[in-house]
């Protein structure tokens, strides 16, 4: 099975943010440059959350609740799209992109 | 004798325009405070009325606005606004040389400080130089405090430190500034952090700091400055202060936006329909946001990012957070994972230009 492997902390250190009206490492930068391509090559893609100074929710609701705006339904990102951290204090962020995942699938 | 005449018209015309103008500054800081008193006799005295913070020196040629002995945003808020927006007001015209005296302050907020840092951050890149500030009158504490916190680099002033200055155990962090569109905010957020340890000699929790402020920078650009008056200058400011009796740490932030209250529509919820929520004031505007989450778009997949702001007082024992925009403020705590209770709300009759937000958590 092909598996991609995504850090966001290679695209920042510090992502925050919808648009590119909010800053340079935004939430519709990462999907279109990083999630989409990998979802598209690949059968599994593995995002690691850890390595950044946190997240805001508009940028993960942007990043991953936009994939189903381009395309994807929730039950293939269910399959194919898994979410990886080792630090306890970023579980909460893992949980919530399952929960803007299936709001915007609604 | 012509040139003469000609000197003395111009020199008390000068006058007749100053007094004009310091009278007009004074009417509105009286109508401010007393937003129904505005029938004509009372506009004619409320110049005579209005809170004695600011004055026309001829020997300087310069306005003085003068701030309250205690500058705050709880029993000082009126005083303290009305002063802030007379040195708004005084700098209007780009021509204006403004003195500020701080002589009389005895004691300054996190959150008085950072709102007058942003007024003379603003004053600088209006009108360069004309802000003067006789830093040597100050209180000594008063001077290392706003010194601390970089009211001296604004000032373009050189600190000495006094004899006089005794051990306070409030340590304010220098306020970081940017603007929208422009500024990577996500880097300046780390090193807020990185100063925040620095001063404490504690760990904070990142990801909840980074998550709160990254929210406040994106409602900022999204919403803050969408077709407001704000002289194209759409800028945020941080900053914060270490208590180290009682090991509380206070973060602000603040905009100079149009306010959560006007940003939000109504909601289509039955009950915010029938409590009338065109009518509601701006502190129930407030509370609306956090509680229930809603967002200026309407868009179902926004207005998560607000309840962000307790992610910082969840990740800590003890916490609250104080939201002030337009003429209401709401105290929040933590209620349960993501959720707030409202502890507190106030309407005042007079309006904090943009938001404040303040965090203060018990490390």
């Amino acid at each position: 099975m092909k598996t991609k492997k995504v850090s966001i902390a290679d695209f920042s250190e510090t992502p925050y943010g919808r648009t590119e009206k909010d800053g340079p490492h935004h939430g519709t930068k990462f999907r279109r440059e990083h999630l989409v391509p990998a979802l598209r090559q690949y059968e599994i893609v593995e995002v690691d959350l850890d390595g950044t100074e946190g997240y805001g929710s508009s940028f993960l609701e942007e990043a991953f609740g936009g994939l189903i705006s381009e395309g994807f339904s929730k039950s293939d990102l269910k399959n194919r799209l898994q979410i990886k951290t080792t630090d306890p204090g970023f579980q909460m962020y893992k949980n919530a992109i399952n929960k803007y995942i299936e709001d915007r699938a609604k | 004798m012509a040139k003469k005449f000609k000197r003395d018209f111009l020199i008390r015309r000068e006058k007749r325009v100053h007094y004009l103008k310091l009278k007009r500054i004074k009417r509105r800081s009286y109508l401010r405070l007393h937003p129904n008193n505005n029938t004509p006799s009372n506009i004619a005295q409320c110049a005579r009325q209005a809170p004695d913070n600011v004055s026309y020196s001829k020997e300087d040629q310069a306005y003085r606005v003068q701030l309250p002995e205690g500058a705050n945003l709880s029993a000082g808020y009126s005083d303290t606004i009305a002063t802030i927006y007379t040195l708004r007001d005084a700098g209007i015209d780009r021509r204006t040389i403004c003195n500020l005296d701080f002589s009389r302050l005895q004691e300054i907020s996190t959150a008085a400080a950072l709102i007058l840092a942003a007024e003379i951050d603003l004053w600088n890149r209006r009108c360069k130089g004309r802000l003067k500030a006789a830093t040597h009158t100050w209180h000594p504490n008063i001077r290392k405090l706003l010194y601390q916190m970089g009211f001296f680099e604004l000032l373009n002033k050189q600190y000495v430190p006094s004899k006089d200055e005794t051990k306070t155990s409030t340590v304010f962090l220098k306020f970081e500034t940017g603007q929208v569109g422009v500024t990577d905010g996500g880097p300046i957020i780390k090193s807020f952090r990185k100063q925040i340890e620095n001063v404490t000699k504690k760990k904070i929790e990142k990801h909840a700091l980074f998550s709160a402020l990254s929210e406040a920078l994106t409602n900022v650009s999204q919403h803050a400055y969408s077709g407001s008056n704000h002289n194209g200058f759409k800028s945020w400011w941080v900053c914060g202060s270490y208590n180290q009796e009682s090991s509380l740490l206070t973060i602000i932030f603040y905009d100079q936006g149009i306010g959560i209250p006007k940003t939000l529509k109504p909601a289509r919820l039955p009950e915010y329909l029938s409590s009338g929520f065109g009518r509601m004031k701006d502190a129930e505007r407030i509370q609306a946001a956090m509680e229930y989450g809603r967002s200026a778009t309407k868009d179902p997949s926004r207005g998560k990012g607000l309840p962000d702001f307790l992610s910082l007082l969840n990740s800590q024992n003890n916490g609250r957070l104080r939201i002030f925009s337009r003429r209401g403020s709401c105290l929040f705590q933590k209620a349960s994972e993501g959720k707030a209770e409202t502890k507190e709300k106030q309407n005042s009759s007079i309006a904090i230009k943009g938001t404040l937000i303040e965090w203060i958590i018990e490390l």
